[in-house]
């Protein structure tokens, strides 16, 4: 690889670049350096800490079993990321290749459920998970148990497979020409195979974005874990956290930056190694042959 | 196909409505009679409990006391925060699963009891007299709503007043001698008020320790300290008469006068404890050690309450009510008895750094153990609370809303208070 | 990836053809019927799971919309009066307002920004990995540390905000405690929150520009400007779309930012219309009221929405 010059446009570059790194980075080191603060310090806003309280990490995760807790923000996150890769990566195939009458008026109407504000289905969604039949004591018509409340299923399936990721998913199959799929279908590959091993491989970037993004609404969801569930036992990490601002007037700043600064990390590091994938690029199809 | 698709669609609709209708309930017997006999599952909402290993030892200690006397009913804790506790309240409704024990907050009592959310506890014998006999008797109109007791005080977050001598000393006023009625506060401030040469208020002469949209709490104090509620036991404004008018006027004169209106640190703490104003409403509990304030600010702290026709002193504070559809009434009470108890409150107190609702809060640990929670815990009898109105919860963030609108001068003081008191119901 | 010059002509076409054949029924192929069926399996799971997660809750309530629900157990159907009463009710005019304003102010600017560092960020500079990561922070860093350190920024007496309009002669402000320049304060937040994940988005779309394109472009001598607006800004179609639409539905969506650095003060100024419904749903307790709004708040993302897509309309189809 050739190096490249360093003309004057690329100095620029370099600058804003820089500077606008400084903006974004800020509001992340200061949620590190005050995780490193004691409790009376931040009575005023302060970048540095007087002393590096490295306790503060350990005694915050000592407050609650948040080994536990990660454990669970874990499954939750692989169970709708792998839902999500698989379902909407599909649908998304479908909506973009397949002869589906009325494929844009589907697709409207995924753009349209996307538009609903969770805060006003929340109720709706609640009773419906409480409700689904022969699950939790329900009987056929869904009454009289508990449905999915304060299980695995509450806190996974409702909320994987969202439009977004569908739509994603379809955008960017669009791009790719339907000539590759009607060669496969002439040496015989079936719709499967053709959608499974000629026109996801050629999506890897919709592949690591819509996995970034899932995973990164699973691992921080909140409002919804915390109204379906009732123990401890299937506490995801957010809900955790917000044990240290129980009460608005005495929020525990070290100790949930601590936590949320360790909840990053794993996001940080997804991230570090997904945008790697990005420069990868895409296999070459092979058309010419 | 389209005319199925629709029917499918209104009875999808129509059931999931239906489906809120069905309450699931847990299983239980009924007689109130006999303790040891009732089976089933309590289901309580205690958000005074974080969800962490101190809170729920604390909570266990409860639960523990409450089953050696139902051993065979089961305590399932649910836990929310308070920011969250309407959504968790709402959808447990909805879903016809009330909880059997709920603890909210003051002001929601009025809300939830017109709702039919809460029990009336005269079920259980429970009045304002016979509260007063254990709580303190300054925080049972807080459980109150027309005449009736529906929840049970535990413990209380008072503001008081603070000031620092260093700052007084240094404007030539006595710290001794705390100004207590709105004149002489506004007075003191005046001189305490330090500008820079830009004519920006680097020291505030007084800190309301509000937010924009948050001057209404100081307002309950100051109206209090005229001798008004918000709103009296019936449930009708009090606030929008000739005191209302001059506590809002006064605010008005105050506020980017001795200090810019919203200003705040960006830790949102009281100023008066950073230093950054010379005296002004804080918390109730204040940590003197070096991890806190450290104790050359607490010495330097002198607290002082509102006092003109009245004393007065905001109070916040969390209440345990039964809810109306639980089907282990007698059981819930019991349990919110247990909550009462002296160790119980004082482990609530320390865990919400409050103060223990009983009479005997003073001998409590958490009270002793600072001067603000001592000197808070002295002066209960000077609480004074806000809601009142039974759509408190809506009406309450318009009504620091337009409490702003007054205080930026966009509407007089007297059109915002009959606007609101018409908004109250 | 593909030999031919342009493809989306040929996408076009092929796509056309597909539609052609499937319309006429008798003469529908088997080779399409069975793509058509493939494709209506495929789409399946995901349609189902929304319609009966989402869309099912969606319309309980526009159901709710026309009652008076409040959790208090008896409840009436009442018309259109909820909807009557929230023109008439000045924090839905004054949310109203805020939320087009607000997104008819971040969407543009977090896009075209969020354009600019992705092309920046797709060429060989040194750190490449570091910037991107980044970039990519705000998206995760804890709502409340964001709110922590703005409003350090915007604090009138010691914040960066005025250090720096110092620095250009500008008068100090009062930032988020001035209804006027609330939600300018809070849009710059807004913007800056939601550049990391379009960034994203155009990253992974560069990477689907035609490499042979581009060299081809290069070997006839277009400069970089003609590149970007003839083999670049074609290609990432569809991914403007997304982009656009999710801007859109997302700005419209802003929450946590209002709830945890202003609640909607002060006097209203930044209040938008999922506070206000939020508000109205969990604070008052009034679900009917508050699912009239979000109605009404869906019919205004739906126009906008249209309104963008108008003046993306080739590009939907790539």
């Amino acid at each position: 690889m050739v190096k490249t010059k360093l003309t004057p446009g690329r100095v620029v570059l370099y600058v804003v670049l820089s500077l606008g790194s400084l903006l974004m980075v800020g509001p992340f080191i200061w949620m590190i350096l005050t995780a490193l603060k004691s409790t009376g310090e931040v009575g005023t806003f302060t970048w540095l800490p007087r002393e590096f309280h490295w306790s503060n990490f350990v005694e915050a995760m000592d407050a609650a079993p948040f080994l536990r807790y990660f454990w669970n923000s874990l499954v939750l996150t692989v169970g709708q990321t792998a839902l999500t890769l698989i379902f909407c990566t599909m649908a998304g195939y479908a909506l973009a290749k397949a002869p589906i009458r009325g494929a844009k008026g589907i697709l409207n109407y995924f753009i349209a459920l996307m538009m609903v504000p969770f805060q006003i289905i929340l109720v709706p969604m609640f009773l419906l998970v409480k409700s689904i039949p022969l699950f939790g004591g329900n009987d056929i018509l869904g009454m009289g148990g508990t449905g999915w409340l304060n299980t695995w299923w509450a806190l996974i399936i409702p909320l994987a497979i969202a439009p977004l990721y569908t739509f994603l998913a379809r955008q960017f199959y669009v791009t790719l020409p339907s000539e590759l799929a009607d060669a496969a279908r002439v040496d015989g590959l079936g719709e499967f195979g053709i959608f499974f091993r000629i026109m996801t491989p050629l999506v890897k970037p919709a592949l690591v974005t819509i996995g970034v993004f899932q995973i990164e609404a699973a691992w921080n969801s909140f409002l919804w874990p915390l109204i379906v569930t009732n123990s401890d036992e299937l506490r995801p990490l957010q809900v955790g956290l917000a044990i240290f601002s129980q009460d608005p007037l005495n929020v525990q700043w070290p100790y949930l930056m601590a936590g949320a600064t360790l909840a990053t990390l794993p996001m940080i590091i997804l991230f570090i190694f997904a945008q790697k994938r990005f420069v990868e690029g895409m296999a070459s199809a092979g058309l010419k042959g | 196909m389209a005319r199925r698709r629709a029917g499918f669609l209104a009875l999808a609709v129509a059931g999931t409505l239906a489906l809120g209708a069905c309450g699931s309930g847990g299983t239980s017997t009924a007689p109130a009679s006999n303790p040891a006999e009732v089976t089933g599952t309590l289901r309580v909402l205690v958000p005074s409990y974080p969800a962490s290993n101190e809170g729920k030892a604390e909570l266990e200690k409860v639960v523990a006391s409450f089953k050696a006397k139902y051993p065979q009913v089961t305590v399932e804790p649910d836990f929310a925060t308070f920011d969250t506790l309407n959504q968790k309240i709402s959808t447990s409704i909805a879903g016809g699963q009330g909880y059997d024990v709920l603890v909210t907050g003051i002001g929601w009592v009025p809300p939830f009891a017109a709702k039919n959310v809460f029990e009336d506890l005269s079920t259980f014998g429970a009045t304002a007299e016979s509260l007063g006999e254990s709580t303190n008797p300054a925080l049972v109109p807080a459980s109150e709503y027309k005449g009736k007791v529906y929840a049970v005080p535990l413990i209380a977050g008072p503001k008081p007043l603070a000031l620092r001598k260093s700052l007084f000393e240094k404007a030539g006023l006595d710290p001794s001698k705390p100004p207590t009625t709105m004149a002489d506060i506004k007075t003191a401030a005046e001189k305490l008020t330090v500008k820079d040469g830009a004519g920006n208020i680097t020291q505030a002469g007084f800190d309301f320790w509000a937010a924009p949209g948050g001057y209404r709490q100081d307002f309950v104090a100051l109206l209090g300290s005229l001798g008004k509620p918000l709103y009296n036991t019936n449930g009708e404004a009090e606030f929008a008469g000739s005191e209302g008018v001059e506590t809002l006027e006064w605010m008005k004169s105050m506020v980017n006068n001795v200090q810019k209106y919203g200003a705040q640190n960006a830790a949102k703490s009281p100023l008066v404890n950073t230093g950054e104003a010379a005296m002004g409403f804080t918390g109730g509990y204040i940590d003197c050690s070096d991890k806190g304030v450290g104790p050359a600010v607490c010495d330097d702290l002198v607290y002082f309450n509102l006092e003109d026709k009245e004393g007065s002193m905001f109070t916040g504070g969390q209440l345990a009510s039964v809810g109306k559809s639980s089907k282990l009434k007698a059981a819930a009470w019991d349990f919110i008895q247990e909550l009462s108890k002296p160790e119980a409150e004082a482990g609530i107190a320390t865990l919400n750094f409050a103060v223990p609702a009983g009479k005997d809060a003073a001998d409590s640990a958490v009270v002793k153990s600072n001067p603000a929670s001592t000197f808070v815990a002295a002066n209960l009898a000077d609480a004074k609370f806000e809601g009142g109105a039974a759509n408190w919860l809506d009406l309450r963030g318009t009504f620091g809303t337009s409490l702003d609108d007054a205080l930026l001068g966009k509407k007089s003081a007297e059109e915002t208070l009959k606007a609101l008191e018409q908004q109250s119901k | 990836m593909s030999t031919l010059k342009d493809t989306k002509p040929a996408v076009r076409a092929a796509g056309a053809a597909n539609t052609r054949a499937a319309r006429p029924a008798g003469r529908k192929s088997r080779l399409t019927r069975q793509q058509s069926r493939a494709g209506w399996l495929f789409l399946a799971p995901a349609l189902l799971h929304s319609t009966f997660f989402l869309a099912v809750p969606a319309l309980a309530a526009i159901f709710l919309s026309f009652t008076n629900y409040d959790f208090s157990g008896a409840w009436q159907m009442i018309g259109t009066e909820n909807y009557v009463e929230l023109f008439q009710d000045t924090r839905f005019q004054a949310a109203f307002r805020n939320t087009i304003l607000y997104t008819l102010a971040v969407v543009p600017l977090s896009m075209g920004l969020a354009l600019i560092i992705a092309l920046g960020l797709n060429q060989k500079i040194r750190g490449l990995g570091f910037f991107r990561t980044v970039y990519y922070l705000p998206v995760v860093t804890a709502t409340v540390a964001v709110a922590s350190v703005w409003l350090w920024i915007y604090h009138p007496g010691a914040g960066l905000a005025n250090a720096v309009g110092s620095l250009f002669g500008l008068t100090r402000s009062e930032w988020l405690n001035d209804p006027a320049t609330a939600l300018p304060a809070l849009i710059a937040v807004g913007i800056w929150q939601g550049l990391g994940a379009k960034m994203i988005v155009y990253l992974a779309a560069l990477q689907g520009v035609s490499k042979e394109l581009l060299e081809a472009a290069n070997l006839d001598g277009a400069n970089r400007w003609q590149v970007f607006r003839n083999v670049i800004w074609p290609a990432l179609g569809p991914a403007h779309y997304f982009v656009l639409i999710t801007a859109i539905v997302q700005t419209f969506q802003v929450f946590d930012l209002v709830f945890v650095m202003t609640k909607g003060g002060p006097v209203n100024s930044t209040t938008v219309l999922t506070f206000d419904i939020y508000n109205n749903a969990f604070e008052g307790l009034r679900l009917g009221y508050a699912s009239a709004e979000t109605v009404i708040m869906l019919i205004l993302v739906a126009a906008f929405i249209y309104l963008g897509g108008r003046s993306q309309r080739k590009n939907q189809d790539g």
